[in-house]
């Protein structure tokens, strides 16, 4: 009986540790360090006979990337003709791919040689020290690249990104009802005249609001409205220190007053209700970033096409940006990083790949030379403005978070707090408190992870 | 002839091994290897790839002072238990249903019905779900004419998840049910019923008695997959983004450790649930393992 109840206990026991199988690698085995022996290939000098192939890793879907690169080598024959770009999908999000850049860091396998993350993710790796700095890819084009664009590629004042999107923070306004109300975006200067903006809308539509800050926030919402000013959860010596930090503060407070105000809408944002309050007209305005013009456009909501315009954001709030942006990076230990970087950089910054770009994914490039281009700045099929003229104003006022290795738990953590805040189960300086010590506790220090 | 005699025995002592030996090798590579090497890795920070550093119960420690670590673990326990109760009560009840005289000759309608919603993906069931409790454009509230904030209301949220759970789980221990009911032979309830017991009766005093290892076997599975639950909230609650950690089950710090590059931590916190799951199974073991 002893036996039956060891034997028991043990298959139990089994079952319980099941879930952790696979948890493992080996950290000695890692490859995280940039000191890869050149081979042939490193050097980018494909064998004439052969192209080189590279995998480009992307979120959250190969197909745009595919039409891209296929586009973009029958522009550029001589590159056609040294380099095959198989586009391999790293998930549904830029968590997914750093997941996998993890693993691939660790095991020695499968690694990328061009890898699509968000903006927050590149401190890890870069203090990891796994990353190609990318300076003489960059420094050609330099010239040509919007000023405040350069912060999405830089970590330490050196280069180590291509930026794939910039994202300044744009507001998506009802161009039709603010021409009605007698509202210009550009006169609406702080907080308090966007609400005031919102009741003057609701003396003629009532079921109007202007924004949907809600519980449980979103993590895009926190950070930009944090990096419209200099907050930051912890200092450069990575003491967390939000609680005393009075710009955070003030982000928690304005969150809160637009939450609580008439104008905010309590339709969830991704919910199955948020494309039908755009077409009902119970949203009449976003704040929001410039990647939010695709997925507007997503919804196909045919009843508001022409309707609405864009403006940046009003001037309190306006700089700062969402995640900074997506960008691309080249691993160190990638075989073909050299050729990985040539294309890239042409990708990035040539004006005709970014014409190929904008009509796949309308991503607006970040350079100068595009700015005067009529083709990025002609009148759109869906909204009621050009796109490119505020997008380009935006990223003006584009400043980056300093995020740090450890931001994605940070950002996490933050909201949790902010959502008790918000709901009024905690005050203030509790929620900041409470989210101090969870971060020391959780992360210490995130450059000395 | 003593030398032959020895080599055949040895040839039929060791032959058993060599057939399980795939087993083993793979459950030693795959299972025993990377579960004590998480085990290793709880004591140690590390970020997935380059340099492991010790820190001794330091992971331990920070995960039993962080309070989102016991709300994960009641958010968890939460699931488990409200979709415990009535999910063996259906299951067991609809087994009975089906089992009985009148209904038991219309099994193979009633078996697949009653099956049907595990065999539906569950990305599918939670995306069915997401349009039945959508606050203003969902079933619910659309019957109702209210719009409930069934996905953004934190306590709301926790029962749509419940029922999403709840409703996957019944066909299953139904099954299960179902399949310990047959062991039970018709001669010992015909012997009841000709000694005058009642249906409530049979069941109460021969039937469950008689389904205790069946019992046993789905309190035991139940509860160690609800405590790793992770695929239903997530996919039920999460809108774009994953769900807040205020709603999330306890697999979701681990998840969170793990995107954060902190698989010392993560490992830790799995052990934690280990250690969580053996004691709930051996509770379970004790009041329902009998003598047997």
């Amino acid at each position: 009986m002893k036996k039956t109840k060891f034997l028991a206990a043990f298959l139990t026991l089994s079952l319980c540790i099941a879930s952790l199988a696979g948890c493992g690698a080996k950290p000695e085995e890692s490859i995280a360090s940039s000191e890869t022996p050149k081979t042939e290939a490193a050097t980018g000098e494909a064998p004439s006979e052969e192209a080189a192939k590279l995998k480009m890793m992307v979120f959250p879907a190969t197909e745009n990337y595919e039409k891209i690169n296929e586009q973009f080598l029958a522009l550029y024959p001589e590159l056609d003709a040294k380099v095959d770009i198989e586009v391999e999908l790293g998930g549904s999000g830029d968590g997914d791919v750093a997941q996998k850049l993890r693993l691939a860091l660790a095991s020695g396998q499968n690694l990328p040689d061009i890898i699509r993350l968000n903006y927050t993710q590149l401190p890890e790796f870069v203090e990891a020290g796994v990353l190609e700095p990318l300076d003489s890819y960059i420094k050609p084009y330099e010239g040509d690249i919007i000023d405040s664009a350069k912060n999405v590629m830089k970590y330490n004042d050196e280069y180590y990104a291509f930026p794939r999107e910039v994202k300044p923070k744009v507001w998506f306004y009802r161009a039709d009802i603010f021409e009605e109300c007698g509202i210009d975006p550009y006169q609406i200067k702080t907080i308090d005249e966007y609400i005031a903006a919102g009741e003057k809308i609701r003396e003629t539509y009532p079921d109007a609001h202007m924004e949907n800050y809600n519980v449980p926030s979103k993590n895009y919402d926190l950070m930009m409205m944090l990096s419209a000013t200099n907050g930051r959860f912890c200092d450069e010596e990575g003491n967390y220190n939000l609680a005393s930090d009075p710009d955070v503060k003030l982000t928690f407070e304005r969150i809160k007053k637009l939450y609580d105000s008439e104008v905010n809408s309590t339709v969830a944002e991704w919910s199955a209700d948020w494309a039908p309050a755009f077409s009902s007209g119970e949203i009449v305005s976003q704040l929001i970033g410039g990647w939010f013009k695709t997925d507007f456009m997503n919804f196909k909501l045919e009843d508001q096409k022409g309707k609405w315009a864009i403006a940046p954001w009003p001037e309190e709030i306006r700089e700062g940006s969402d995640a900074g942006g997506a960008i691309w990076v080249i691993p160190a230990a990638s075989k073909n990083k050299e050729l990985a970087a040539e294309i890239m950089a042409k990708m990035c910054f040539e004006n005709d790949a970014a014409k190929i770009i904008y009509d796949v994914t309308g991503v607006i490039p970040a350079l100068k030379s595009s700015q005067e281009d009529p083709y990025f700045n002609a009148a759109h099929d869906y909204y009621a403005s050009s796109l490119g003229p505020v997008n380009f104003e935006s990223m003006n006022y584009l400043k980056v978070y300093p995020y740090t290795p450890a931001s994605t738990q940070e950002v996490t953590i933050v909201l949790q707090y902010l959502d008790e805040y918000l709901a009024g189960n905690m005050t203030l300086d509790s929620a900041l408190q409470t989210a101090q010590t969870d971060l020391i506790n959780q992360i210490g220090n995130p450059y000395e992870q | 002839m003593y030398f032959k005699k020895m080599q055949s025995r040895t040839k039929q002592k060791f032959v058993p091994y060599i057939f399980i030996l795939p087993f083993i090798i793979s459950y030693v590579a795959f299972f025993l290897y990377p579960a004590i090497y998480s085990f290793v890795l709880s004591f140690f920070s590390y970020k997935g790839y380059g340099k492991a550093k010790f820190i001794g119960l330091s992971n331990y420690i920070n995960l039993i002072n962080y309070d989102t670590m016991w709300n994960s673990l009641g958010n968890t326990f939460f699931y488990f238990l409200l979709s415990f109760i009535p999910t063996m009560i259906f299951a067991f009840l609809l087994a009975l249903i089906v089992r009985s005289k009148p209904i038991s000759r219309f099994q193979s309608i009633y078996k697949p019905i009653i099956f049907l919603p595990q065999i539906c993906a569950v990305v599918a069931s939670a995306l069915c779900f997401k349009i039945i409790f959508g606050e203003r454009v969902g079933v619910i509230s659309q019957l109702l004419g209210k719009a409930i904030p069934f996905l953004s209301d934190m306590q709301l949220m926790k029962w749509t998840v419940v029922v999403l759970i709840t409703w996957r789980a019944i066909g299953w221990y139904f099954i299960i049910y179902l399949s310990g009911l047959t062991t039970i032979g018709d001669d010992i309830m015909e012997a009841a019923n000709i000694d005058g017991a009642s249906a409530v009766q049979s069941t109460w005093h021969i039937t469950m008695p008689m389904m205790k290892p069946t019992f046993m076997l789905a309190f035991v599975t139940n509860a160690i997959g609800s405590l790793k639950l992770y695929t239903e909230p997530n996919l039920l609650l999460s809108q774009n983004y994953d769900p807040p950690m205020q709603v999330a089950p306890y697999v979701n710090l681990i998840i969170n450790s793990l995107s954060g590059g902190q698989f010392g931590m993560a490992s830790a916190a799995g052990w934690i649930l280990v250690v969580v799951i053996l004691i709930l199974t051996l509770i379970q073991l004790k009041f329902f393992g009998g003598d047997d």
